[in-house]
């Protein structure tokens, strides 16, 4: 053991005299294997980790892990104590044992949020990395509560109690003395405070709020992480907890529809908390927001605040688009600071029947990130909301020329043509060459988009689409988007009421630009109106041809079957016909959509199951909408991906892959990487024991696979019936989960 | 260009700079010393660990250099080693931790982190006499101290 505790492990930085330097090592080298021959002779311990490689493995741990670690010896409980308060984000929520109705809560929360867990916080806060706090019902914790654990609130300070004003409400109750004591603070401005008790301003230099009356101890937690969700009925109270954790990197803001402005208090100012974080990342700002008050800006913010605004290191941002609606100028403002925003998520599910969101243009709010925020990588939507991800090129317009084209009567001329849905005309292939050529020399308006997130009703013009995956082919790597155009009058969004503008906006003339068009439109800008169109599945297949590096694909609908072969009339077997190739056949690792055939040929079927076998690197599959017939009859062993190349010149058996002798080695080296199969569809599903064995054997991988079938059907114990006898052992999914009591 | 490395027990090594390279001591040696062919002596590593550590330089010539982000939390990361690291890493326990403290001392942080993450995936789901057991730790904890500490961790029971 001794040998080893001598050894060194100081790094030497300098070695000025160089012979001086390997005289040494070498004295240390010949020291230590003298001492290494010494107890070479016996078993050797292991050696024994210094403290800051202890620290180091700690720092991977859950807490449960930890807590076993702090029991092992001294060392090991110093070393792991302050891991255990940074490991997991810890919960203000519950009260302790009783409720403030007088009712006993829960046993399971009494456990949870006992008396020992809330000293446990109060004397480690130092070391707290992450918390929640989640204040929305009752039993929660009170706010003044929170303040004495957190900020160091001497409980004797906070107003809790007003006297005969007392309201009963905490909130109510801290806001009037808040208030009492601004006022008092405005007549008598001179009061210093020179003891150390800092009376809690905003540090903010563009802020004129000072929130007096409130004293926070010096013992506040350097925390990284803090969620809030729950009522503010006091914001200057609010902003006042937030102000004082100065160290966060990620804030968290549920705001739900409790958040009234008292008349007193202010809007809750992006700028003034991106002033008082300088090292946020990440800020969200949700909640639904039927409240929200329109404070026009004081003033000194509008005035100065605009010009002078410092950046800010913010990468990812969440809103609402309320959020960007109430005080437009300053809040595009905000925007210009954020040039290393890298993600944005844009939360419009409360202002789906809203109509000022109506009135949205969504081009202009582009035209602004693209200007200002130009790395953004991510956008995600939630909701109906419109954004443009181009601008179009004011001669330029392909679709209107084919449109032209098609109402001359010579589309009976063209040979092979294929209605396109979504500007409702039939295009030859040629067509759709020249519209994506066309779409290169378009703008992106986030000119380093990686991912495309879409939740919700999507209503994204074509125009866009087909100029992202053009403009961004090897780079997109999600293409999320949700259901179909549910809301009728979407497009009517869609509409570009404005011409382009002329130049885009300048630094100065940013404030002159409004989101929400102040008045009618001028005929001159009627000549510019132009619709974007829906998007088709053609143009899907279009994006999928295109695009070369998508890793998670989720699109709405189905793929007819015609828009992936040449021509679907041809039916000269399985072995001449090939589906259209897809550019990200070798990078897909999710993918959620569905294929339609309408026709039971078998043939056809096999192409389809065909073409999902070339997804090399496949984990995760969704056919929901799809009507393959899942079975061996069917094709379905091309799922685990023949090499098509080798495949092509060969001459194919029909025999499927049953995944014994030769077909072993033949699995191996085929595509076995599928982990979930979510659903193979609603029209079908697996009912035969060959094609179910075959599931069994072929993909090693799998661990949940819903094979197409209700649950406690006679087909469901058929096939776990047949499951079991090959004894394997992923988990099933049901068609009929969602209503199943588990 | 390539550089002699010296272990404890004197066995010479020839390796590329760029692979030597991966530890920052060496690459700051280089950088003071300037050019020079005489051998640079490592004698905190036996020559095993040292063939270990250069296979896992080898590997990792051309990786990017690590920028960690400071305020990452590491443990949502901790699962995520890589395929040949993790065989790289399917060696004894005291191999396992001479690798650790020959990274941590010729400063290579992505093998220091594969290592840590390897040690802390052995501690996972192991009771505190377990742990001693595993590497060899004798409990200096009074009964009194022990239950103390016991009180400490109420508070996160049942978690």
């Amino acid at each position: 053991m001794c040998c080893w505790l001598s050894v060194h492990f100081s790094v030497p930085h300098h070695f000025h005299p160089h012979s001086t330097f390997l005289a040494s090592l070498k004295h240390d080298m010949q020291e230590q294997q003298q001492q290494e021959q010494k107890g070479q002779a016996h078993y050797r311990p292991l050696p024994p980790l210094p403290p800051e490689i202890l620290s180091l493995i700690f720092a991977h741990l859950p807490i449960t892990s930890l807590l076993s670690c702090t029991l092992v010896s001294r060392l090991w409980y110093h070393e792991s104590k302050p891991h255990l308060f940074s490991a997991e984000t810890f919960r203000l929520e519950r009260l302790p044992h009783i409720s403030s109705d007088g009712t006993r809560l829960d046993q399971a929360y009494v456990r949870l949020y006992s008396p020992a867990y809330i000293a446990a916080i109060k004397d480690n806060k130092r070391c707290l990395r992450s918390v929640s706090c989640i204040l929305t019902r009752r039993s929660d914790l009170p706010i003044a509560e929170v303040l004495e654990i957190l900020f160091d609130c001497p409980r004797e300070l906070l107003p809790l109690s007003v006297g005969e004003a007392d309201s009963g409400d905490i909130w109510v109750n801290l806001d009037r003395a808040t208030a009492a004591a601004a006022a008092a603070f405005h007549t008598n401005a001179t009061i210093a405070d020179d003891n150390g008790a800092v009376a809690t301003t905003t540090t903010t230099p563009s802020s004129s709020k000072v929130v007096p009356g409130i004293l926070l101890g010096q013992n506040r937690p350097a925390l990284q992480v803090f969620m809030y969700d729950g009522k503010v009925m006091s914001s200057w109270l609010f902003e006042t907890m937030i102000y004082n954790l100065p160290t966060l990197t990620t804030l968290d803001l549920y705001l739900g529809c409790h958040y009234v402005d008292l008349q007193e208090s202010a809007c809750l100012d992006i700028d003034m908390i991106l002033d008082a974080l300088p090292r946020l990342k990440s800020l969200v700002i949700d909640g639904s927001g039927y409240h929200y008050t329109d404070n026009a800006p004081s003033s000194s913010t509008s005035t100065t605040g605009t010009t002078t605004m410092p950046l800010h290191p913010l990468e990812s941002f969440k809103f609402t688009p309320l959020l960007v609606m109430r005080s437009t100028v300053n809040t595009l403002a905000t925007f210009r600071r954020l040039k290393n925003l890298k993600s944005i998520f844009i939360n419009t599910n409360d202002t789906y029947y809203n109509p000022v969101t109506r009135q949205a243009k969504p081009g202009e709010f582009g035209q602004i990130l693209q200007r200002y925020c130009p790395k953004i990588e991510r956008v995600e939507t939630e909701g109906s909301l419109v954004l443009w991800f181009c601008r179009l090129p004011p001669t330029s317009l392909p679709c209107e020329d084919i449109r032209l084209l098609t109402n001359s009567g010579t589309a009976s001329e063209l040979s092979v043509r294929e209605l396109d849905e979504g500007l409702n005309v039939t295009l030859t292939h040629q067509e759709r060459e020249d519209i994506l050529t066309n779409y290169q020399e378009i703008t992106l308006f986030f000119p380093q988009l990686k991912a495309l997130i879409a939740r919700g009703y999507q209503s994204m013009g074509v125009q866009d689409l087909l100029a992202l995956a053009v403009s961004r082919s090897q780079f997109l790597t999600h293409l999320e988007i949700g259901r179909g155009n549910y809301w009728n009058n979407a497009f009517e969004l869609l509409q570009d009421a404005r011409p382009d503008l002329p130049s885009s906006p300048s630094i100065e003339g940013i404030d002159q630009i409004t989101v929400y068009p102040p008045g009618p439109m001028t005929s001159s800008e009627m000549r510019w109106m132009r619709r974007r169109r829906a998007i088709s599945s053609l143009d899907y297949q279009r994006v999928l041809e295109t695009c070369s590096a998508l890793r998670v694909v989720s699109l709405p609908g189905g793929m007819p079957f015609r828009h992936m072969v040449d021509d679907p009339s041809d039916i000269n077997g399985v072995e001449t016909r090939m589906t259209r190739r897809w550019a990200c056949e070798g990078t897909i690792e999710t993918l959620n959509m569905g294929f339609v055939l309408s026709t039971a040929r078998r043939d056809d079927h096999r192409l389809i199951w065909r073409h999902l076998g070339r997804l090399r690197k496949l984990r995760c599959l969704t056919l929901t909408h799809s009507n393959l017939i899942p079975s061996l009859d069917f094709g379905i062993s091309e799922l685990v991906g023949r090499d098509f190349s080798q495949h092509d010149n060969d001459n194919h058996d029909d025999a499927p892959l049953t995944g014994e002798g030769d077909d072993k080695q033949r699995l191996r080296e085929h595509n076995t990487t599928l982990e979930k199969l979510h659903s193979l569809g609603v029209a079908w599903g697996v009912d035969d024991r060959a094609t179910t064995q075959w599931f069994a054997r072929s993909f090693p991988n799998l661990q949940t696979a819903g094979l197409g079938f209700r649950w406690g059907t006679a087909q469901h114990k058929r096939v776990r019936g047949w499951l079991d006898e090959v004894g394997c052992s992923f988990e099933l999914e049901f068609t009929n989960d969602k209503y199943r009591q588990k | 260009m390539t550089v002699i490395l010296v272990s404890s027990d004197n066995q010479d090594f020839k390796v590329d700079k760029e692979v030597a390279e991966r530890s920052i001591l060496i690459k700051n040696m280089l950088e003071d010393v300037g050019e020079s062919d005489s051998p640079i002596p490592l004698p905190n590593v036996t020559s095993a660990v040292l063939t270990k550590v250069i296979e896992y330089c080898e590997h990792h010539r051309n990786d990017p250099v690590q920028v960690p982000e400071e305020t990452d939390d590491p443990r949502k990361r901790s699962n995520d080693i890589e395929e040949w690291d993790m065989k790289f890493m399917q060696v004894d326990q005291e191999m396992l931790f001479e690798i650790i403290l020959a990274a941590n001392y010729l400063d290579i942080k992505p093998l220091l982190d594969v290592g840590c993450k390897t040690v802390a995936n052995i501690i996972k789901g192991k009771t505190p006499e377990e742990i001693r057991k595993a590497f060899n730790i004798v409990n200096d904890f009074t009964p009194e101290e022990e239950a103390q500490i016991k009180k400490e961790n109420e508070w996160a029971e049942d978690r």
